[in-house]
């Protein structure tokens, strides 16, 4: 099982002295916090510790740089690449284009590809950002669950997988409705586009217990090899086999979406086929 | 159906762009660069629909839109934003935008979305829950019923609200992003067909007493209710 987690939420490190002094200026540190641990660790586990916090705080900070970068590029990229692409379409509606017409549309596909792939990481920069936390209010997470899998069933059908009627329990989320119904929406949607025809979709809601709802997904198809998990989850981390192909955005926004409301996603083995497992903290 | 446009825009190479698009579409736009001259050419002569960008020197596009309804002009307005997110999106529709779009709009969905604006104005005097008769099809809202050359027909309820959707705008293209904000109350465009795979569905439904298929597909734009 892999669990998405930022390193950020780990133990505060336990510092030497003259290590907490020289870095809570910098914000590292709580400088409290380390003044107690040399007592505990002593000097050379200490350091270790810095070492590796710090090595993981960079490989955060560097993480977020490349989320932002790549929010930015498709933001700056959009508007251009719309231009362009609107400029095609009037030259397409020229009569004296009549001969490269098919080929005006070709390309006009291509440039809309691209904008609706700079569209999905605009989403999940605005879903990282915090803004929609904004939006949240109580919802009860069955009618939305139930909401979603109505809306899917046609489609689902038609690619030839079936949708069990969902499993439901009663329980309410403090979220974003938007949001949510998109992760449910993707979940499935994820499900459709890798796997065979003739593969079967669960979806359950149940409060695993007071205080978080447990939404799984699940599928009898080939699944995601454990050593491919972690990457399911990256941007672009598209895997080999599993039919036709995304751009590998889709899972990212889920976890991202899960993130959002101080939840969790796992990728896990159905045996056979994948689940997933969201967390959600209820209010 | 020509439409005299106002499109309120202060790129200029947007707003000629933009401009010669609705041209082609059989529209006939009037460009205002900035709040100040919009509000001018609102005062002298009547558009049958406003483009107005959010952000603006001078006036900006909520302060402008919040004035003109205060003085009672009513024209249907299309709020543009380079912005995608909702609080935008709620704060353009509560100052009295008809509708919005997040910059850059594909000339034929805005087409789309200005056609149902000048329409929705029609249900609004008649009612939306105003029975809807388009061929020999008729829809009743209020009764959640759907009768095809006087057979009822079986609709789930999302596919009665997809047909609700087409015939208030029969004759015209109503696009798959306006579906699933109007049908779904959805934000977002799902990657897989789901407003196609429904309006299959629909057309079964709607054939099944054998009559033709009543709904046309506008290629990589959505669907028409034939007039």
């Amino acid at each position: 099982m892999i669990t998405l987690r930022s390193s950020r939420a780990l133990t505060p490190a336990i510092l030497p002295l003259p290590l907490c002094a020289a870095l809570a200026p910098a914000g590292d540190l709580h400088l409290a916090t380390a003044a107690v641990a040399v007592v505990t660790l002593g000097a050379a586990a200490a350091f270790t510790l810095i070492v590796r916090r710090r090595t993981l705080r960079q490989a955060d900070r560097l993480a977020d740089d490349a989320r932002n970068i790549t929010g930015v590029l498709a933001h700056e990229l959009r508007t251009p690449l719309a231009r362009l692409r609107n400029e095609l379409s009037l030259v397409a509606h020229d009569p004296g284009a009549e001969p490269v017409r098919a080929r005006l549309e070709e390309v006009q596909a291509q440039a809309d590809a691209l904008l609706t792939l700079f569209s999905s990481l605009l989403r999940i920069a605005e879903v990282d950002s915090g803004v929609r936390r904004e939006n949240f209010a109580a919802i009860d997470l069955a009618e939305l669950v139930r909401d979603c899998a109505d809306m899917m069933e046609a489609a689902v059908e038609e690619s030839g997988h079936r949708l069990i009627p969902p499993s439901l329990e009663p329980i309410a989320v403090a979220g974003d409705r938007q949001l949510l119904s998109q992760m449910v929406i993707n979940l499935v949607e994820n499900v459709v586009r890798h796997t065979a025809a003739g593969t079967e979709i669960r979806i359950m809601l149940s409060g695993s217990d007071q205080r978080w709802a447990k939404l799984v997904v699940q599928d009898d198809g080939p699944g995601i090899a454990p050593a491919d998990r972690a990457r399911a989850l990256d941007r672009f981390g598209r895997l080999s086999g599993g039919g036709e192909k995304g751009h590998g955005l889709g899972l990212p926004l889920v976890a991202a979406i899960a993130r959002l409301h101080g939840g969790s996603i796992e990728l896990g083995d159905a045996q056979p086929g994948l689940k997933v497992t969201i967390l959600l903290p209820t209010p | 159906m020509s439409l005299q446009l106002l499109i309120v825009e202060d790129d200029e190479d947007l707003a000629v762009q933009l401009g010669e698009q609705m041209r082609l579409f059989g529209h006939e736009p009037t460009i205002a660069p900035d709040g100040r001259s919009a509000n001018l050419l609102v005062g002298s002569r009547p558009f049958d629909a406003i483009i107005l960008d959010r952000i603006l020197p001078m006036i900006d596009g909520i302060a402008l839109l919040k004035s003109l309804r205060a003085h009672n002009v009513m024209t249907p307005v299309i709020m543009m934003t380079a912005l995608g997110q909702s609080r935008q999106k709620i704060e353009g529709l509560e100052s009295g935008a008809d509708d919005y779009v997040v910059k850059p709009v594909d000339p034929a969905e805005l087409n789309a979305r200005l056609h149902a604006v000048t329409r929705a104005r029609a249900w609004t005097e008649q009612g939306a829950d105003e029975t809807l008769r388009v061929g020999d099809l008729v829809v009743s809202p209020t009764r959640h019923s759907a009768w095809r050359d006087g057979k009822a027909l079986q609709l789930q309820k999302t596919e009665f609200k997809v047909l609700v959707e087409l015939a208030r705008n029969a004759g015209m293209p109503v696009t798959r992003t306006m579906l699933l904000e109007r049908v779904w109350n959805y934000d977002f465009e799902p990657t897989t067909n789901l407003v196609d795979a429904y309006i299959r569905r629909l057309r079964v439904r709607l054939m099944e007493f054998g009559a033709d298929d009543p709904i046309m597909t506008i290629r990589g734009l959505g669907y028409m209710l034939r007039g």
